[in-house]
């Protein structure tokens, strides 16, 4: 496991690599090298994907207020299958209408208006759906916990209209503890990990984050780290 | 059933007419209030620069214009 802790001075050196006598005789030509087209994206190797909810070390990643020299550390999210409540309810509501109308004419329904109405109504209410699936989507993209070599920083989006960002020194933490309750946080191993900060300052919190006792070594050790410097 | 037992045909389309032009229109306001909500965050926060957020804020244009759109159909079409 690479160490998290480093300095950004101190970089790991790849092991040179030794040319294998027993192949190098009936070795082929090298590869040549790799071109990229302009269209073609460029992935880093470390770069979290879309559902990511827990990263170390993330590349690819960056917020406002970023200081040059500050790295992050640790990119966390709310667990993945805390969002199957409104994937669920999503999926309900897009087949609903197909069961309707599959029910209309043995309940002998007739509708009073154009088909032309119907289509709009439809379509609208397919737009309804995307809409709250979408928004549903961003605000667990968006609900992200950063943790940096020099700070804590909590984004918060409650609703589409709200956003709470909070941010903390890593020295001004002096207590962090992690919970896990009930049969769903123990199957799928995510928790809440909560910070205590000094008294003046509102307490930390990064709710339903996977892995709550790999965060709180991770972060735990940034402070004794920091300490003893 | 027959929901034209309560008023004529003529009358009950355009009941429909205006009331999901009103709830087009409301809607598409909500839709460009999401859209600006999300060029903040994305301002705020820039996660994976290929598929991440910049990927949000094109699908957040196209949920404005389609809404858009939707407004415009309700409004011609109806």
């Amino acid at each position: 496991m690479p160490n998290l802790y480093l300095d950004s001075e101190e970089t790991v050196q790849p092991k040179p690599t030794v040319p294998d006598s027993t192949t190098a005789v009936a070795a082929t030509p090298p590869p040549p090298p790799e071109v990229v087209t302009p269209g073609q994206v460029e992935l880093k190797a470390n770069e979290p994907h879309i559902f990511t909810c827990f990263h170390e070390n993330p590349e690819g990643i960056h917020f406002q207020n970023q200081e040059a020299d500050e790295k992050i550390i640790l990119f966390l999210r709310h667990h993945y299958i805390t969002t199957l409540g409104w994937q669920i309810a999503t999926l309900l509501l897009l087949i609903a209408p197909l069961g309707a109308l599959a029910l209309f004419p043995y309940l002998n329904i007739t509708l009073p208006i154009p088909l032309r109405y119907i289509v709009i109504l439809g379509i609208f209410y397919y737009l309804i759906i995307f809409g709250f699936a979408f928004v549903n989507f961003v605000i667990w993209f968006y609900n992200v916990g950063l943790v940096t070599n020099r700070r804590v920083i909590d984004i918060d989006v409650d609703s589409i209209n709200s956003k709470d960002v909070a941010a903390t020194a890593l020295s001004d933490i002096i207590d962090i503890a992690y919970n896990q309750k009930g049969f769903q946080q123990t199957i799928f191993d995510f928790g809440d990990v909560y910070m205590e900060t000094q008294a003046t300052k509102p307490n930390f919190e990064f709710l339903q984050v996977p892995h709550p006792s790999r965060v709180t070594d991770i972060i735990s050790s940034m402070i004794v780290r920091r300490s003893h410097r | 059933m027959n929901l034209s037992l309560f008023t004529t045909t003529l009358d009950f389309a355009l009941l429909v007419k205006i009331i999901l032009v009103i709830l087009i229109g409301f809607y598409t306001i909500f839709v460009f209030v999401i859209f600006n909500n999300i060029r903040s965050l994305s301002n705020l926060l820039v996660i994976n620069r290929t598929l991440g957020s910049p990927l949000l804020r094109y699908l957040s244009i196209f949920y404005l214009l389609i809404s858009f759109a939707l407004f415009i159909a309700a409004l011609v079409i109806l």
